[in-house]
């Protein structure tokens, strides 16, 4: 991938612009994929950025801007799914979701502005979730997901093959899923 | 379900997808980067002004200190006659010669200050963490031995109301350290007394750059007594400093 954000090297503001623009949204989807709450995955998408501007300088493009960002934002995903310590600070804003960590409200928005079996996917445990959109949805390659996802590209075949057969059966209304 | 089955389901949750996500327009943390970004630069250089409101008075005090070292053969005559640099003139009257045991070792024959850098100060932070008007000076002689002498210095500024400023009124200190006036007193001058139980005063009235050193001292005795300084023009704004010298192992 051209990282046109090259030619604002010496511009970091301009450069930050750009990386916004060009990977804002998917930042917001690939948060929101993992907490499945449209807030918090905004406020991962503003921290992940914030940290994109601070590190720009030191950004030694062993990957692309894009794996590098989304690199990140998993990373803080995960950091918020583990930490009580993120649960703390997110709670500032986001108290109704602490408990669940996930918002029913965009629960039944799943729902409704998107459809049944994308809520079925979403309903997938998080490994097995994460595989299936970023494979299937966002078009990725395995050994992009295994790069994004810090995992080997076998684990990301394998959990693939196993949200597969997890899918046929809740679609197929044999069994419900098992986390 | 067989796999075309799935496969054709999971085509049309991509569209799903696409249509869920779609009225999301990803602008709306932006604003709050930005936000957040221009907090932190304020942040920043705030504590960037505030670190160098702090270094302000070291800077200047430390390029006082230099500036005495150099100059001011007072001090000079604080190290024994045998570590004595053989820079600078010794003009000092008899009655001014006196021993002040710097709290180093002080036997090295033949010794000569070997550096004024500020390399060989100590750790800024430790001086700024311990108190900003407290400086220690350490150099190696010939023989690689560590003398050290301790600048306490007192800052104080006269404003317009002609009232002196002083940033405290009470300076401990241990036998064989210094103590320096150092003051912005702009042409008011000031007179210095005390009593000398403690304290011996090396010279007065140095103008080392913009800051006027007034008084350089020397602790030699355990005990208190104040330095009293009285403004010339205005002898009812007296202001003093309590000095407490400690012996060297009292602390």
């Amino acid at each position: 991938m051209t990282d046109s954000t090259d030619i604002y090297q010496d511009q970091p503001s301009k450069q930050l612009e750009y990386l916004m623009r060009r990977f804002g949204k998917q930042v917001v989807k690939l948060a929101y994929y993992h907490l499945r709450d449209r807030h918090l995955a905004e406020d991962i998408a503003q921290e992940v950025f914030c940290r994109v501007y601070q590190n720009l300088d030191t950004f030694r493009h062993d990957s692309s801007y894009y794996t590098w960002i989304y690199r990140i934002t998993v990373n803080l995903c995960r950091d918020y799914i583990r930490s009580a310590y993120s649960r703390r600070v997110f709670t500032l804003d986001n108290a109704k979701h602490l408990e669940s960590g996930e918002d029913p409200i965009d629960r039944l928005l799943e729902r409704i502005e998107g459809g049944e079996v994308f809520q079925k996917v979403m309903d997938l445990p998080i490994k097995y979730r994460m595989v299936t959109v970023l494979y299937y949805f966002e078009e990725m390659s395995t050994v992009e997901i295994s790069r994004i996802l810090d995992i080997g590209e076998s684990t990301v075949r394998t959990r693939l093959c196993r949200a597969r057969k997890m899918l046929k059966d809740v679609l197929s209304g044999e069994a419900g899923i098992i986390g | 379900m067989d796999d075309k089955d799935l496969d054709r389901m999971l085509k049309a949750a991509k569209d799903e997808a696409h249509r869920f996500f779609s009225k999301w327009s990803g602008e709306d943390f932006r604003e709050k980067v930005y936000r957040r970004i221009s907090q932190a630069v304020v942040k920043s250089r705030w504590q960037v002004g505030n670190r160098l409101k702090r270094l302000v008075p070291i800077i200047g005090a430390v390029a006082v200190c230099i500036a005495i070292m150099l100059w001011v053969p007072g001090l000079r005559k604080g190290m024994s006659s045998d570590i004595a640099p053989q820079v600078g003139n010794s003009s000092l009257s008899a009655d001014e010669q006196y021993h002040a045991g710097s709290t180093g070792e002080q036997n090295g024959a033949n010794a000569g200050i070997q550096t004024s850098s500020f390399t060989d100060f100590l750790p800024i932070d430790q001086m700024m963490g311990k108190d900003y008007n407290l400086l220690v000076v350490i150099w190696k002689d010939s023989n690689h031995k560590n003398y050290e002498m301790v600048y306490n210095f007192i800052p104080y500024r006269i404003n317009g109301a002609g009232q002196i400023a002083l940033t405290t009124k009470r300076v401990e200190v241990q036998v064989g350290h210094y103590l320096v006036l150092v003051g912005n007193d702009h042409g008011n001058q000031v007179d210095i007394s005390f009593q000398g139980n403690t304290i011996k005063q090396l010279s007065q009235n140095k103008v080392c750059g913009q800051y006027r050193t007034t008084a350089q001292f020397y602790a030699y005795s355990p005990g208190r007594e104040y330095i009293i300084i009285t403004p010339r023009y205005d002898t009812k704004q007296t202001e003093k400093v309590l000095i407490e010298v400690n012996d060297k192992d009292s602390r």
